[in-house]
């Protein structure tokens, strides 16, 4: 007696379709799994066996033998249980043959016959609806998925339920696609800082990465924690290609299926593989959580220089490939970095007030430590100080609410993917120089600049890609000196 | 590595610079690295490691002028002021004699070694501290007695508070030099050392010509033959508010848009244009201020 039952196992982002072949046959009773299953797919024998009893099932006396095809292909994680039981259930007439017809089939079983949901739920619904089938599998944690357009979803809360073909409707939470930046902070709340909202309104818009420096208790956190407060919201695509990493990664994808930015924010102490990804079976880092949103890095200098150099691939690919003796697994990983930093070790250099206690070779070696290739990938950088108290009173009436600087960074970034179908961070090269149309005052300014500034070729194009997002946030149409002198404001730190 | 003489001189001998045997307390020994002659009086000059622009281009103007008319300059090759005033003095085509804190063979600090070979090769590097001392704490305060020995006039570009060049302007006074300091912003915490040495009876240095007067003063610099060689580099006057504001104290973006009513990308805008109009400066802290023109 057999039966086939459709699944599939993670690779990276993505769900790879497997075929849970069983078989049962006379003979010694045992059960054997066999096709390249990790440990917790051995585990899984213990858990069917006594969910299909506890269901009031029969577990098939006599041989049992499982294969999972194509069976080169590791397979890994819990997600196997609820397939496993399903062939077996089918091999054995137990469940009508129409339960499983024209469905995959992923969930973790409970010794009691519960189904429980596995990570990546939507990674498997994705792949289910490619091969134009429905999924079939647990009732809880489903909600992300069901939302999705053309899916059919048949929710199981216990292994029981299949015998009758009885499946739950699963309502599908999520939330209206145009809602704005869910965020609980506010820009209306920080007082004085104007240059570095300044350089966050321009972040913002033309999506690129950020440097701020400043003494501590200055307001780096608070002012990045605000960024998300301002981002325009994600596009169709980018939801869904960032609630597929959060949901591979266990974490809730529906706040990304309403569009909201994801806002990562790493402890500096977090290690090579916490960062950028990895670990076995591997998992998605802090970059890729970060996919279409912020990874901010407080303290950056603090964090370990091996961790820091991860993130030039990403930066530079918005991808990043894991490659390891036995896979090589592509992440996502297009994201905003803010970084914050203190300008020395006791981060007082420059303070009007404090006593900076570092020699100077040391506050030039220290911020050395972030190093010339990922400071070049930077665009821009502001310094955050100490607000003065008497401007924190004054300010109190006058700060711009995110609503009002968001209405900017829309309208800005809605300018330049109409130009390029991209944000302007990502336009380089001779793009980007036809982008910025320079007249001959732009031009003479431009290498005025370059020279004053000793500007690297990568840092003239800083210039020209930051100065064609100034030029988007007043909605006209060239670069003009004008914007091109704000944006040498924001070059990188020389010490 | 470039070679260059040795030269132990005691106390007594006929090469012992008589300048620095008129001191309380002369070194019984100078290690000389270089050309022992070129140990002669001349004018200290020292400030902050840690300087803004305005520091190093004073030091840079001063060191400068005085070099290119034949006064050695003295100091310690240290970050900042002093590095900017002896490489000024170098470009000049004038001399400098640097006094370290370590063997007159050690290159410290590490980022001077190659102005420290210069100087080796055409001047003189001068210690009290045997060949291949290395750099302690204790021995730069007494490296300070050098300098000022060697100096007729002591001139302090840069220093907040505390700072290592009182050490030195102390020294100066006990060896009865004259002391001068470059007056800052009373705001700017890096000018507060200067500003109170001029409190404290400094003479205070506003440009090349005051200083031609103190240098002839302490016997430098005879009669300047033309009289008109004071050409003033200095901005022509500045109608820009922004420029205004800032050259008077160094300032923030942020605090200069408070201080002038001004939107933020408004002074950002003119901030950027004064840079490379050479009137402004970016400090390392993120300050806007005066410096040198480039």
């Amino acid at each position: 007696m057999q039966a086939t039952v459709v699944t599939a196992t993670l690779v990276g982002v993505e769900a790879v379709p497997v075929e849970v072949q069983a078989d049962v046959s006379n003979g010694l009773p045992s059960f054997s799994i066999v096709g390249l299953g990790d440990a917790a797919v051995l585990e899984a024998r213990e858990r069917v066996r006594s969910a299909i009893r506890a269901s009031g099932l029969d577990f098939p006396r006599g041989r049992v033998t499982v294969n999972l095809a194509p069976a080169p292909l590791r397979k890994r994680g819990t997600g196997f249980d609820l397939p496993i039981a399903t062939a077996l259930l089918a091999a054995t007439r137990q469940i009508p043959p129409d339960a499983i017809a024209g469905v995959a089939v992923v969930g973790e079983l409970g010794l009691d016959g519960s189904v429980r949901p596995v990570d990546g739920m939507l990674a498997h619904a994705l792949a289910a609806r490619e091969r134009g089938l429905g999924l079939l599998g647990p009732a809880a944690g489903a909600s992300g998925v069901v939302g999705l357009e053309g899916m059919t979803y048949r929710a199981v809360s216990r292994l029981a339920s299949l015998r009758l073909g009885e499946f739950e409707a699963v309502v599908p939470v999520r939330a209206p696609p145009s809602a704005p930046g869910a965020s609980d902070v506010d820009f209306s709340e920080v007082a004085g800082h104007f240059t570095a909202k300044r350089a966050l309104e321009i972040a913002a818009a033309g999506g690129h990465n950020v440097l701020l420096i400043g003494p501590p208790g200055s307001g780096k956190t608070m002012l990045a924690r605000r960024l998300g407060s301002i981002l325009p919201p994600l596009t169709e695509d980018e939801r869904l290609a960032t609630a597929l990493v959060h949901s591979v990664a266990g974490l809730d994808p529906r706040a990304a299926l309403a569009g909201i930015r994801p806002f990562r924010a790493p402890h500096h102490s977090c290690s090579v593989a916490g960062l950028a990804g990895g670990g076995s079976p591997p998992r998605p880092g802090e970059v890729s959580l970060a996919h279409n949103g912020v990874l901010f890095l407080d303290e950056f200098a603090e964090f370990s220089p091996a961790a820091l150099q991860t993130l030039r691939q990403p930066m530079e690919d918005g991808s990043l490939t894991l490659v390891r003796a036995e896979s090589r697994v592509s992440y996502p990983a297009r994201f905003t970095l803010v970084a914050a930093m203190n300008p020395c070790p006791c981060g007082f250099a420059g303070d009007t007030e404090r006593h900076c206690t570092c020699p100077a070779p040391v506050i030039a070696r220290y911020q050395a430590r972030i190093g010339g290739p990922l400071m070049d990938r930077l665009d821009i950088s502001a310094q955050v100080d100490r607000v003065d108290p008497d401007s924190l009173l004054d300010a109190k009436r006058t700060a711009e609410g995110s609503a009002e600087i968001r209405r900017r960074v829309l309208a800005a970034r809605g300018i330049a993917v109409r130009r390029r179908g991209l944000p302007n961070a990502r336009v380089t090269g001779r793009a980007l120089l036809k982008d910025c149309a320079l007249d001959d005052r732009a031009r003479r300014y431009l290498t005025d600049a370059a020279r004053t500034f000793h500007l690297s070729g990568r840092g003239v194009t800083r210039l020209l890609t930051v100065g064609r997002t100034i030029a988007d946030l007043e909605a006209a149409p060239v670069v003009t000196a004008e914007h091109l002198a704000e944006a040498s404001g924001y070059r990188a730190w020389e010490c | 590595m470039a070679s260059y003489d040795r030269s132990e001189l005691h106390t007594g001998d006929a090469g012992y610079p008589a300048c620095l045997a008129e001191t309380p307390r002369p070194p019984r020994t100078l290690y000389v690295a270089g050309d022992p002659s070129a140990l002669r009086l001349g004018l200290g000059v020292v400030g902050s490691r840690k300087a803004t622009p305005y520091g190093l281009a004073c030091a840079q103007r001063f060191a400068g002028w005085a070099a290119a008319r034949g006064v050695t300059i003295v100091s310690g090759a240290a970050y900042g002021c002093d590095q900017a005033a002896q490489r000024a003095a170098l470009a000049a085509g004038g001399r400098t004699v640097a006094v370290l804190g370590c063997g007159a063979d050690v290159d410290y600090p590490s980022g001077a070694a190659d102005l420290l070979d210069t100087i080796r090769r055409d001047d003189a590097v001068v210690s009290e501290l045997p060949w291949g001392s290395p750099p302690t704490k204790w021995a730069f305060p007494e490296r300070n007695r050098i300098i000022a020995g060697l100096s007729a006039a002591l001139l302090v570009v840069e220093a907040g508070l505390p700072s290592g060049t009182f050490s030195t302007a102390d020294h100066a006074l006990d060896a009865s030099r004259d002391v001068l300091a470059v007056p800052g912003s009373i705001f700017a915490p890096e000018c507060r050392g200067a500003n109170r040495l001029i409190r404290q009876g400094a003479f205070a240095v506003t440009d090349v010509s005051e200083l031609a007067e103190d240098l002839r003063s302490c016997g430098l610099l005879g009669a300047l033959p033309d009289g008109g060689d004071f050409e003033q580099p200095q901005a022509a006057e500045e109608s820009d508010p922004v420029a205004r504001a800032l050259l008077a104290d160094p300032m923030r973006p942020d605090d200069l848009a408070r201080a002038l009513a001004m939107d933020i990308i408004e002074v950002m805008r003119r901030l950027a244009r004064l840079e490379t109009a050479g009137v402004a400066h970016r400090y390392p802290d993120g300050r806007y201020g005066p410096g040198p023109r480039r």
